[in-house]
């Protein structure tokens, strides 16, 4: 059996003096130092008493002694070899971790396997993970807490870009009504309320709260021709209150939140620019997913109360219209051939794709 | 201990990691983190830790970081808990939400003066370690007072117009519109003058409740240095804003723009915009790599342990070389080569930093182990916070 001796420096814990030392594992389990090449061996402790720094790349090792004593070494190869006899002799113990780490890191095989499932995996938890586990987490839980979240919504919208509807009582009476044979039975469903509103700010356009507010402004009753067309609208919007779109856009939110953190949390705030980026991408791309899923609502719901999918077409045609004449940069940038772009970009704008589904449905045969 | 410039041994810091040796920890850290759902994320950070402080060296010795993963795990987990909480609230009302910020923003001193202590006390340097004192009093003066003072002084002027609108409608109806942006620009004058002198009041209570074993840090300068930063780099804006606008003005950039507002002139070509609004990129980059470079030289050239200096000699254009080149290597590996920028820069920073001594850096001496608790430590890993100096 031979001994293995350590090169290195010896701190005596109550100065920084440094000491030349070689640090000794004898086979009977007790370690011993010698000062310089002169003095003498001392035995110190015995092996199971030392506190052994984890391999990390070729940083020097820290090897705590009683008494707060600590000897550095660069020799990392020593160290483990140390190690790894005097855990065949049972005089250390070594937890599997402290090796292991250190061996993935430092095979290139595997590092190259792990960016390629990483890539793969985080593409994939982020396309389908966490748009199902949001899906699943909002559809769970109570109507009523669903319908708590986000509550103060409509009041602060109130207090800042809409005000009263100015539509005569009776025009909302018949609304009222036209809109409410359209809402589904549902035992969990998300109670919902029909608003009026008038909004300089939000113009001709509809959109559901979390609450379960579906509010129409002024300007898209007006710019409707017929009630039929308000009534495609209506369950577009039923649909994002059934399908608890807004529940969903918070936990994917959060979702998303976490996971930059998690993985920028050891990557350092240098990126994080480059990281938010990504981030709005996806969202954007999240909200799209869910107009097409209210869309496919709608549709399945509309020959069920005799609507034809044209009066769809023809309101979100004059909507678009309306936003073209207002933003003509839309418009430009969509013959420039930027259309994957905006794809990817904007929550809305696919809107010609989506009044296709519409325009593809077989017109209504009236029974 | 005599402090004579000419004895001063000038023992320069090192820094020996590499980026293919780091690329490997940083990848598996990600993996397993990812893998145990953020669990490893704790002893990932002790893992890059560990391998930059122990790839920096002073005189040949290792720096060590001694934090364990499991307190760096408790600390993320309160986070987790806490940003739970926070979430849930203010999804439910948020009226509360607003309240819990402030309240957030009342911590901060507090989990400053933690954060740098856990940092200080897990930093060993031939096995003696760092510390902070837990000067929480301090703190809240130096973080929390000028915010304070200015919210309160801001509250009282709104206050005061407001009475003066009610008392002479007539006489202040006009003038009210024009009184309170000019208000508004009067605190952001006052805040800009002042802000150089809060930083150097952060600066030194940062340092000097710092201490090495038992030898105390100093930062021996006064605001003054931290003016002379800023006025440099205000100098600097007002000369590269003029060369640029000399150069846009006769490329006949100008008169272009000017042309479109006015008619429907011919466009300007699309080259000249971009590479003008590259340029407005370019000098603010440049800026900011100068405001970073002198204030870390400056504050570094002044720290002084046990009386004996450091020198730190970094330089402007090879800072704002580093930022062009780490940025554009990030985003065109898709993020995989940080690993590298961030040992780049670790040796840049190393390479530029030495430290004086007049003896021998032997003669340091450990606190005696007073057993100061660590408790609540964790807190201040809250936010991860990791205060510049």
């Amino acid at each position: 059996m031979t001994n293995i001796q350590i090169q290195g420096w010896l701190y005596n814990g109550l100065n920084a003096q440094r000491n030349v030392a070689i640090l000794e594992y004898q086979p009977n389990g007790s370690m011993a130092y010698r000062l310089g090449i002169d003095e003498e061996l001392k035995i110190i402790c015995e092996a199971s008493e030392l506190q052994i720094s984890p391999r990390i790349g070729n940083t020097a090792r820290f090897i705590s002694l009683p008494d707060h004593v600590k000897f550095e070494t660069e020799h990392n190869d020593s160290v483990d070899q140390f190690i790894k006899l005097a855990t065949e002799q049972g005089h250390i113990k070594r937890g599997l971790y402290q090796k292991l780490a250190y061996r993935l890191e430092s095979n290139l095989y595997f590092v190259a396997l792990t960016i390629a499932i990483m890539l793969c995996s985080t593409w994939g938890f982020v396309q389908y993970g966490i748009p199902f586990l949001s899906k699943e987490i909002a559809m769970i839980l109570p109507s009523e807490l669903a319908a708590e979240i986000g509550k103060g919504s409509l009041e602060i919208m109130d207090e800042t870009i809409m005000q009263e509807s100015e539509l005569s009582l009776s025009r909302q009476e018949t609304l009222r009504v036209h809109f409410k044979s359209l809402i589904p039975e549902g035992d969990n469903n998300i109670p919902i309320t029909l608003v009026f509103r008038k909004s300089e700010f939000v113009g001709a356009n509809a959109f559901a709260l979390p609450s379960g507010n579906i509010i129409f402004t002024d300007a898209i009753i007006n710019l409707a021709k017929n009630d039929d067309e308000l009534k495609t609208i209506m369950l577009h919007e039923i649909g994002h209150v059934i399908h608890r779109h807004s529940l969903r856009q918070l936990f994917q939110q959060s979702g998303l939140a976490l996971l930059i953190l998690l993985i920028s949390g050891d990557v350092s705030t240098t990126s994080a620019m480059v990281l938010a980026l990504p981030g709005l991408l996806l969202e954007a791309q999240y909200s799209q997913a869910m107009e097409t899923e209210a869309d496919t609502f709608a549709l399945k719901r509309l020959q069920k109360h005799q609507l034809d999918a044209q009066h769809f077409v023809a309101i979100m045609s004059r909507m678009e219209a309306i936003d073209e004449t207002t933003n003509p940069e839309l418009e430009a940038e969509k013959n420039q051939g930027n259309a994957n772009i905006n794809h990817y970009f904007s929550s809305h704008p696919a809107t010609q794709e989506r009044i296709q589904r519409f325009i593809d449905t077989p017109i209504l045969q009236k029974k | 201990m005599q402090v004579d410039t000419q004895g001063y041994t000038e023992k320069p810091f090192k820094f020996t990691g590499n980026a293919v040796e780091f690329f490997g920890i940083w990848v598996v850290n990600i993996a397993l983190t990812l893998l145990s759902l953020g669990i490893y994320s704790a002893w990932a950070k002790v893992r890059t830790k560990q391998y930059f402080y122990g790839n920096t060296l002073l005189d040949h010795s290792a720096f060590q970081y001694l934090a364990t993963p499991i307190q760096i795990l408790k600390g993320r987990l309160i986070t987790v808990l806490f940003f739970g909480i926070y979430y849930a609230i203010s999804a439910i009302n948020p009226i509360w939400s607003a309240g819990l910020t402030i309240l957030i923003g009342l911590l901060i001193p507090s989990v400053i003066v933690l954060s740098m202590s856990f940092r200080m006390r897990n930093t060993a340097y031939r096995n003696i370690t760092f510390q902070f004192q837990r000067n929480f009093k301090q703190a809240y003066l130096i973080f929390a007072g000028p915010v304070v003072l200015f919210a309160a002084l801001f509250y009282l002027s709104s206050l005061f117009s407001s009475e003066l609108k009610v008392t002479s409608t007539f006489a202040v109806a006009v003038e009210d519109e024009f009184k309170t942006p000019f208000v508004l620009i009067g605190f952001m004058i006052i805040a800009f003058l002042f802000y150089p002198f809060w930083e150097f009041l952060q600066t030194r209570f940062l340092i000097a409740n710092m201490r090495f074993g038992r030898s105390e840090f100093q930062f021996d300068t006064h605001a003054g240095s931290f003016y002379k930063v800023y006025c440099i780099a205000l100098l600097l804006f007002i000369l590269a804003v003029s060369v640029y606008t000399a150069i846009l003005a006769s490329f006949e950039l100008i008169s272009y723009l000017d042309i479109q507002f006015l008619s429907e002139g011919a466009p300007p070509d699309d080259h000249l915009i971009m590479i003008s609004i590259l340029s407005i990129f370019i000098i603010y980059l440049w800026l900011y790599a100068y405001i970073q470079t002198a204030k870390t030289n400056m504050i570094l050239n002044h720290v002084r342990l046990a009386g004996m200096p450091l020198e730190s000699s970094l330089s402007v254009s090879y800072m704002f070389y580093l930022y062009i080149s780490n940025s554009i290597a990030i985003i065109a590996s898709m993020g995989l080569l940080i690993p590298w920028t961030l040992i780049r820069v670790a040796n840049y920073r190393a390479r530029t930093l030495s430290f004086l001594t007049d003896t021998n850096i032997d003669s340091f001496i450990a606190q005696q182990q007073k057993e100061l608790s660590a408790l609540g430590e964790e807190f201040g890993e809250i936010f991860d916070i990791d205060v510049g100096i």
